[in-house]
């Protein structure tokens, strides 16, 4: 059972900058960011609207590593400020995220990582993000055999060799 | 750490991440165990992108039908282009044979006989793809002598005779409306000195390309000139032919794509002009100077000695070149980035005649263009795996068979029960929807005659006026369409549209033709 920890409103600085928030990652690691830089989360902005609603601020647990959270936060903090189209809850969903060359360089790391940065992006629904991970999952195997794409994903092959032989799986390109 | 699976993401995820991929990755990807193989079955999205790429199509982003919607209409209009069957066989009166008539996309034109003056459009309908049927009249203050359309970008290019028999006037229009086109550029292109007697012409994408010739004695001017029809500007221009004593056949000329065309020659000498080498050249335009820059010759099948020429050009193919068009009519439209060219050949000498046809996809050209290399491909080096030489048996007068996109129709006699029969002989070169029928074939019964057959094993063409046998292997679909019994008459002409096969007879006995449809999707 997590702890709820409370933050008192007295904490935030003034000037003008955003309030702060406390993110608790799985590992149980207090991570202090800015309000506004989360706010591309729509998982964020909706619990931040529900502190406003009932006047109580409590941290926020997530179900991943400081070390994914971090990632996604130097995801958030770079864009801060920034318009994308996909992360717009009013804009009609683009099919696909553009190619941004930033996020190809931030997100060139290995698949274990970028497996765990969409399961964040995703849980803190974050579309843009979500789209550059998809993207980038999809370069690694891109052109790459059956038996390469298995390597890479970390997928079993489960299927008999009947059953890999039938014609219905013959490419068809 | 403990290793990540693809497969413990959600579904919403790994279908995100397939949405990325393309077919090929995709088909593959799904053959990597029985979780993700079923998430692909089982996607809709997915599926209708793989069923897109299989029949050669793009989406069209209509809003107004659902992904699954979508998915049923194109599985079943790719089983209607499967069956050919005839679905409107009611006859239209349509003039005479000689009216200028052509066809782009699911659009169909002709000049209106009696004064040349009137361009009658008409869009087939398409139920499957969510076309509406439509028809309407342009008119112009002089004489059509000839024009070009492109139905994706809703381009009409008119070309007038306003200062007869000088100038040529070019006119840039929008298809739908007869106002000018509101992409062109300001004003109309015009055309001057001497006019020219004939004249071949283009469009692709922002290009349009015009090959004229002169015949008159004191002007054997031949040319070929090509424009940005959005900025008015002259790409390239260039007299032909570059090098003597080459003979040009001109005016035939094609796009290769955005920034290539291909030109017809031969090499003709000795006191009997035999003709000792036929070239399909290259070009480059969109050149800083101006000017069309040679790349590779690529030979054709040598002929015998004494044998002459007497037609060697480019069938056109009405298919729209460009996908990002002002119009994407319909649900999905055909995926202009496969084209298929074909060159009809004539050939006499020794007092016989032979036709042949060599038909190729784009890629068989740009793939020998990539290297840098400019040295002349020889045929055995291009032809014999990457395209198809068949004899021409239909009536050879070439504007009598279509070429659209990857597939090409023409009409043959066959005697059935002691008489002669026509019948239309479909063939598609797609390779994605090849490579389908093969699967198919592997789980189905052969014999089912209304799919088209599978020809695997190539062709071997004997001709007395080639020098050697010609063999090519290229694998193709083949379907045979038998005319009904219900349309007594001639075959004057064919097209291949969008939707369908539009059929012209000559009924015996009367001075007008009827237009029979095959097939509106």
């Amino acid at each position: 059972m997590p702890t709820i920890v409370s933050v008192d409103d007295s904490t935030v600085p003034g000037e003008g900058s955003s309030r702060l928030l406390l993110l608790v990652s799985s590992d149980n690691k207090h991570i202090v960011v800015e309000e506004d830089i989360m706010s591309r989360s729509r998982f964020i902005s909706k619990q931040v609207e529900g502190f406003e609603a009932t006047s109580q601020r409590h941290a926020i647990l997530l179900p991943f590593s400081s070390f994914v959270l971090n990632k996604v936060i130097e995801y958030c903090s770079h864009y801060r400020g920034y318009y994308l189209l996909e992360d717009d809850p009013d804009a009609a969903p683009p099919g696909r995220s553009p190619v941004r060359e930033w996020d190809q360089e931030f997100l060139d790391v290995d698949r274990n990582m970028l497996l765990r940065i969409i399961k964040a992006a995703h849980y803190l629904e974050i579309k843009s993000l979500v789209g550059s991970c998809a993207r980038a999952i999809a370069d690694m195997i891109r052109g790459k055999t059956t038996e390469e794409m298995r390597e890479i994903l970390g997928v079993e092959n489960d299927f008999t060799p009947e059953e890999e032989h039938s014609p219905s799986s013959k490419c068809t390109g | 750490m403990a290793h990540l699976q693809l497969t413990s993401l959600p579904v919403e995820l790994i279908i995100k991440i397939f949405e990325y991929l393309d077919i090929r990755t995709l088909l593959g990807a799904q053959q990597t165990c029985h979780t993700l193989k079923a998430i692909v079955d089982d996607c809709i999205s997915l599926q209708y992108a793989i069923e897109l790429a299989a029949s050669g199509m793009s989406d069209g982003m209509d809003p107004r039908f659902a992904t699954v919607q979508r998915l049923e209409s194109l599985k079943a209009y790719d089983k209607a282009w499967k069956e050919l069957s005839w679905t409107d066989l009611s006859d239209r009166e349509f003039g005479s044979t000689d009216g200028l008539h052509h066809v782009s996309g699911s659009v169909l034109a002709t000049v209106v006989d009696n004064d040349a003056r009137t361009l009658s459009l008409e869009r087939v309908p398409s139920l499957l793809r969510g076309i509406q049927h439509d028809q309407w009249e342009l008119k112009f203050d002089s004489a059509i002598i000839d024009f070009y359309m492109d139905s994706a970008q809703d381009l009409l290019i008119i070309i007038t005779a306003a200062n007869w028999p000088f100038n040529l006037e070019i006119k840039l229009l929008s298809l739908s409306s007869g106002l000018p086109h509101p992409s062109s550029a300001p004003g109309e292109i015009k055309l001057h000195g001497a006019r020219p007697d004939i004249h071949t012409g283009e469009i692709c994408g922002d290009y349009f390309g015009l090959g004229m010739q002169a015949t008159s004695v004191s002007n054997q001017r031949r040319a070929l000139v090509i424009w940005n029809w959005k900025t008015g500007m002259k790409e390239s221009q260039s007299d032909l032919p570059r090098a003597y004593p080459t003979r040009i056949e001109f005016p035939s000329f094609t796009f290769l794509d955005d920034s290539h065309i291909m030109i017809l020659a031969y090499r003709a000498d000795g006191p009997f002009n035999s003709v000792e080498e036929i070239q399909l050249q290259t070009y480059r335009f969109r050149t800083p100077n101006g000017e069309f820059s040679p790349l590779r010759d690529f030979i054709l099948p040598e002929l015998q000695e004494r044998t002459q020429i007497m037609i060697l050009r480019f069938c056109p193919n009405h298919a729209p070149r460009r996908s990002s068009g002002l119009q994407r009519m319909g649900l999905y439209y055909h995926d202009p980035k496969d084209r298929l060219f074909v060159i009809c050949l004539m050939v006499t000498g020794g007092g016989c005649h032979e036709s042949f046809e060599l038909r190729f996809p784009a890629q068989t050209i740009l793939s020998h263009l990539q290297s840098g290399d400019m040295s002349p491909v020889l045929w055995k080096a291009w032809g014999p795996s990457m395209s198809h030489f068949t004899r021409h048996t239909g009536p050879f007068r070439p504007q009598r068979w279509a070429v659209y996109g990857m597939k090409t129709v023409q009409w043959k006699n066959i005697m059935l029960e002691d008489c002669v029969k026509q019948i239309l002989v479909v063939f598609d070169y797609h390779p994605r929807r090849v490579a389908r029928s093969a699967i198919h074939s592997g789980d189905q019964v052969l014999s089912s005659g209304d799919s088209p057959s599978m020809v695997s094993i190539g062709d071997t063409i004997d001709g007395r006026l080639l020098k050697e046998q010609v063999k090519t292997s290229v694998t193709y679909l083949y379907k045979e369409i038998p005319i009904p019994n219900t349309c007594p008459g001639e075959i004057v002409q064919v097209e291949l549209c969008d939707d369908g096969l539009i059929l012209y007879m000559r009924v015996l006995g009367q001075s007008w033709m009827r237009e029979t449809r095959v097939i509106s999707l």
